[in-house]
């Protein structure tokens, strides 16, 4: 596992504090409603990717507003249970299948991802998109994520990568509303977390165009728009050092499913 | 409380992993196992499953402790 270096916040201090600014008013101006990179085009890309099926059941972990997983209801016919840290934004989404007729398909619930409230194998496929580098204990959470998944089920992660030990000290701080960014990892590393798990990757792609896109559109947004408890300053010099770190390889995006083996 | 029967099916305890069951007197849904029996608020008819916000067997709840049943207020 790569060893961190430079100060970073205490690793819960950083999850919670992300399940909050992602239900701030803020990130909804900053990120125009667009919670990971590659929007519902890469979540689509997934799914196909998963070979999900009408009928089955998914639980979709930091779900946040709800995006992926009423897309997954909607699209593929899919039962989903989202699962998020934060009230709000978990009230949020129930409030959301109700404006929208769909709390039959889609549930949400209050809960954290290296402790999730959900029996052993009660799920078809589990997603988490770009949410898994926000976890202080990924081995913690990777072995929830082959815990819950039926044997012979599926788990599908779009995340943030990163060469931590390249990345510029500003992009580390909590100051950043880039928290997120602290504590992504290497591609291999995700998918040794997951295969220590017991979870055997399938498919690995890398979209870094994704986050240089989203990267591209924040800025814009910090541009155009006075955007209350927001340094304009301070985030767009973190924007340009997110996307240099782009540029270089050292930060991009990554899909990634992995099979529970069946017994 | 405002729970849907099928929720307790799919929920276990996120500390232990045991089924849960509602307690419709102090709205809370409780763990069945022994020794782990966190009981877990729900509030705006949310479960809050977060073991950190549980109550543990015989501790009191947060509600009695600040003042909310009539005999506490003097």
């Amino acid at each position: 596992m790569t060893q961190r270096t430079g100060p970073t916040p205490p690793p819960e201090e950083v999850k919670s504090c992300c399940a909050a600014a992602y239900s701030s008013d803020a990130a909804t101006a900053i990120l125009g409603g667009h919670y990971h990179p590659g929007g519902t085009a890469l979540t689509r890309r997934l799914a196909d990717r998963l070979a999900l099926r009408a009928g089955e059941r998914v639980l979709d972990v930091a779900a946040g507003p709800g995006t992926t997983a009423f897309l997954l209801a909607d699209e593929y016919g899919a039962s989903v249970d989202g699962v998020d840290l934060g009230a709000a934004t978990v009230a949020k989404a129930r409030a959301s299948a109700e404006a929208t007729g769909t709390c039959d398909s889609v549930r949400f619930h209050l809960g954290d991802a290296e402790r999730l409230p959900f029996d052993d194998a009660g799920f078809d496929v589990l997603v988490c998109e770009c949410a898994f580098c926000t976890f202080p204990d990924k081995a913690t959470a990777a072995r929830e994520f082959a815990r819950v998944p039926r044997p012979g089920g599926r788990v599908g992660i779009t995340d943030i990568t990163l060469q931590p030990e390249r990345l510029d000290g500003r992009l580390r701080g909590l100051t950043g509303w880039i928290a997120c960014l602290a504590d992504a990892r290497p591609v291999d590393d995700y998918r040794e977390l997951l295969a220590d798990a017991g979870l055997h990757a399938r498919v690995v792609e890398r979209h870094d165009g994704a986050l240089a896109t989203m990267i591209d559109q924040i800025e814009a947004r910090l541009r155009a728009f006075r955007i209350a408890h927001v340094d304009v300053g301070t985030a767009l010099e973190l924007t340009a050092l997110a996307r240099d770190a782009v540029a270089r390889g050292d930060a991009g995006y990554v899909l990634l499913t992995a099979d529970k083996p069946a017994p | 409380m405002n729970l849907d029967s099928s929720l307790l099916e799919i929920l276990a305890c996120p500390q232990c992993k045991s089924p849960l069951r509602a307690d419709e007197r102090t709205e809370e849904l409780i763990c069945t196992r022994e020794p782990c029996g966190l009981a877990y608020p729900v509030r705006d008819d949310i479960p809050v499953l977060l073991v950190d916000e549980a109550r543990r067997p015989g501790e009191t709840r947060h509600a009695e402790s600040a003042g909310e049943s009539p005999t506490a207020e003097r």
